[in-house]
């Protein structure tokens, strides 16, 4: 929809606010601030809004004539708006066989606009709550994700943890002659309390010492 | 598969639809009608063998309205009110809240065992190294 050979559906964008974006004007910070945020009316395509609206559903008393009890149980209404309008267009075709040209046909029209915009004033009434369930079944979902990937990450670690044990366990115990080797790895570097090294490291001293000491007698 | 307030508002739209269709069409498919009592000899049938349109647009009509019916009872009743499902959306907040809790947890632990996993595969790497550097043959 966007450019074709002779004309764009979609406005230009405003050059003149776009260049005061240049390069120089954004290193040096003097690009323009945001709008700041609006309070109270505002017009938006031509219709005036307020932020103070009650959030989705604007009362009906304010135009329109109300046709239902001020408690009411929105599915008994819909039903009973439901039949009114069939009923209603009956009637009304009753009135264009037997006498078309009556104002009795503009009222009944008016009737079944009324009735018309009752019936989505309704349906609309039913949004908000459907938005607040459909948050509800978004958390509960984002929940269990959680819980299922902490359970599951909790599997791999605990068998990763095995694998190394099982690794350490079979380090074969160090034997005469590659005590050597080991001595030097360990002026090689440094250990800092790793795995690995501690539990090698405790080790081999000891029973380098040891063997040493036989060495020794010997 | 719209939701269902979609489907209902579509509905409702189109039995509106309907209707204005319905008349526009009778009125103009209609031919012409007889004066009581003003006998014309010939063509008092109207020519039933057209679509039937009347009892078309008759059906259409009355299922969207059953439609519209069915589609009104699969609403939610008033059960879940609104300080209801607040109140639910507040727990499985806080819910959510240990939930994100626990796997920040868990992946912290696993991140430390990943860097000494990490250190001792380092440093097996550095012996290899080193082994092979005083042992060449090897």
């Amino acid at each position: 929809m966007s450019e074709t050979a002779q004309v764009s559906s979609l406005p230009l964008p405003p050059m003149q606010y776009v260049t005061l974006f240049s390069e120089e004007n954004t290193k040096r910070g003097r690009t323009p601030r945001p709008p700041p945020p609006i309070t109270d009316n505002y017009s938006m395509f031509g219709n005036p809004y307020n932020t103070d609206d009650a959030v989705i559903r604007p009362l009906e008393s304010q135009n329109i004539r109300r046709l239902y009890p001020n408690n009411y149980d929105h599915r008994r209404e819909l039903k009973k708006l439901n039949h009114s309008i069939t009923a209603s267009f009956l009637d009304l075709v009753d009135i264009c066989i037997r006498n078309p040209e009556s104002e009795a046909r503009a009222t009944k029209i008016d009737d079944l606009t009324l009735l018309f915009i009752h019936m989505h004033h309704l349906v609309n009434e039913f949004r908000p709550h459907q938005a607040r369930e459909t948050l509800r079944v978004m958390l509960e979902q984002q929940k269990r994700q959680r819980l299922e990937i902490a359970e599951r990450f909790r599997r791999h670690f605990d068998k990763a943890w095995e694998l190394v044990q099982q690794a350490i366990s079979t380090i074969p115990e160090p034997t005469e002659s590659n005590i050597k080797l080991l001595i030097d790895i360990e002026r090689v570097q440094p250990s800092e309390g790793n795995l690995n090294n501690q539990a090698c490291g405790n080790g081999c001293v000891e029973e380098d010492r040891v063997l040493c000491q036989i060495i020794d007698l010997l | 598969m719209a939701d269902r307030l979609t489907q209902l508002q579509d509905a409702i739209n189109a039995q509106a639809d309907n209707f204005c269709n319905a008349i526009g069409i009778l009125q103009q498919t209609a031919p012409p009608a007889t004066f009581p009592g003003f006998d014309r000899a010939g063509n008092r049938t109207p020519q039933q063998q057209q679509e039937d349109h009347a009892s078309l647009f008759a059906t259409l009509i009355a299922r969207c309205a059953k439609d519209i019916d069915v589609l009104i009872d699969s609403l939610p009743s008033e059960d879940s009110t609104t300080e209801l499902q607040i109140a639910s959306l507040r727990r499985l907040e806080e819910g959510n809240e240990d939930a994100a809790a626990r796997l920040r947890e868990v992946v912290s632990e696993g991140e430390l065992m990943l860097e000494k996993i990490q250190n001792a595969l380092h440093d097996i790497a550095q012996t290899q190294l080193a082994m092979q550097s005083t042992s060449p043959s090897t």
